[in-house]
């Protein structure tokens, strides 16, 4: 391959990896008062979103789903965690710390 | 995770049943300051909290256990004591070099809570010595051999 081409792949490959990262959304939940600020929440794939706690205590976040299994760990007052929502499904959110506290997330292609 | 909360009502009827059990058996009532009233608090403490991970019998096999490794401890055969099961309750795995994947309760758990809590993984523990002449506190009934919940 010459050394033309190959500028052009490199190119080309750039504008793709902007080009994703400029359709892929990052969405922002809050976790106050042992509640999600949305009970749902819909979101395309390759779609991040980040969990913000404002309450004065830990919290924890995860998920079991099929679509997407994941633990972000428990993080205090002021703490984010963020997970990218990798194929379409819905996921059900949970907090291991209050088991009450539950949302879901509608993934779509 | 229909199968488990059923098996966590299984798990916490059988200890119900067991206590009951043990105290009608010595025509004693079920006082709250008994060890057998704080293990029956602390079963339902375990099955809104920990059940999750630790699972209904306390094998570490709850629907969120395949999310973590090393995966969450079997409280039933594990070999801490009371106040090393207390620190990590109130401090979390990571405090004391063990998984993060534990959280600190002590922000979201009462004392009598932690304590309830402790009495419970205590009595499901198959090294426990409850039923096998260990310490009696004033008012409690002797329990049976601590054998397995299910059965």
């Amino acid at each position: 391959m010459t050394t033309s081409k190959r500028h052009i792949l490199h190119i080309a490959a750039a504008l793709l990896l902007a080009s994703a990262s400029a359709i892929a959304t990052e969405h922002v939940v809050a976790q106050k008062g042992k509640a999600f600020s949305v009970k749902k929440l819909n979101v395309k794939t390759g779609d991040t979103v980040k969990f913000v706690n404002e309450d004065s205590f830990s919290h924890n976040v995860f998920s079991v789903s099929p679509a997407k299994h994941f633990d972000l760990g428990t993080y205090p007052q002021g703490g984010t965690k963020s997970v990218k929502f990798d194929k379409p499904g819905l996921v059900e959110v949970e907090c291991a710390v209050h088991p009450g506290m539950q949302m879901l997330i509608e993934v779509e292609e | 995770m229909k199968r488990a909360s059923h098996a966590a009502r299984v798990l916490f009827a059988a200890t119900c049943i067991t206590l009951a059990t043990a105290a009608s058996a010595q025509n004693l009532p079920l006082h709250k300051d008994t060890r057998e009233a704080a293990m029956l608090r602390g079963s339902v403490v375990f099955n809104r909290y920990c059940v999750t991970c630790h699972g209904p019998f306390g094998e570490g096999n709850g629907r969120a256990a395949r999310l973590h490794n090393p995966p969450p401890a079997n409280l039933r055969t594990s070999d801490k004591n009371d106040a090393y099961i207390e620190l990590i309750v109130r401090k979390g795995g990571e405090a004391i070099g063990r998984s993060p994947a534990m959280p600190p309760w002590q922000d979201e758990l009462t004392d009598e809570q932690v304590h309830d809590l402790v009495a419970f993984v205590r009595a499901i523990n198959v090294n426990s010595l409850c039923g096998k002449g260990g310490q009696v506190p004033p008012g409690s009934v002797p329990l049976p051999a601590c054998g397995d919940p299910r059965k």
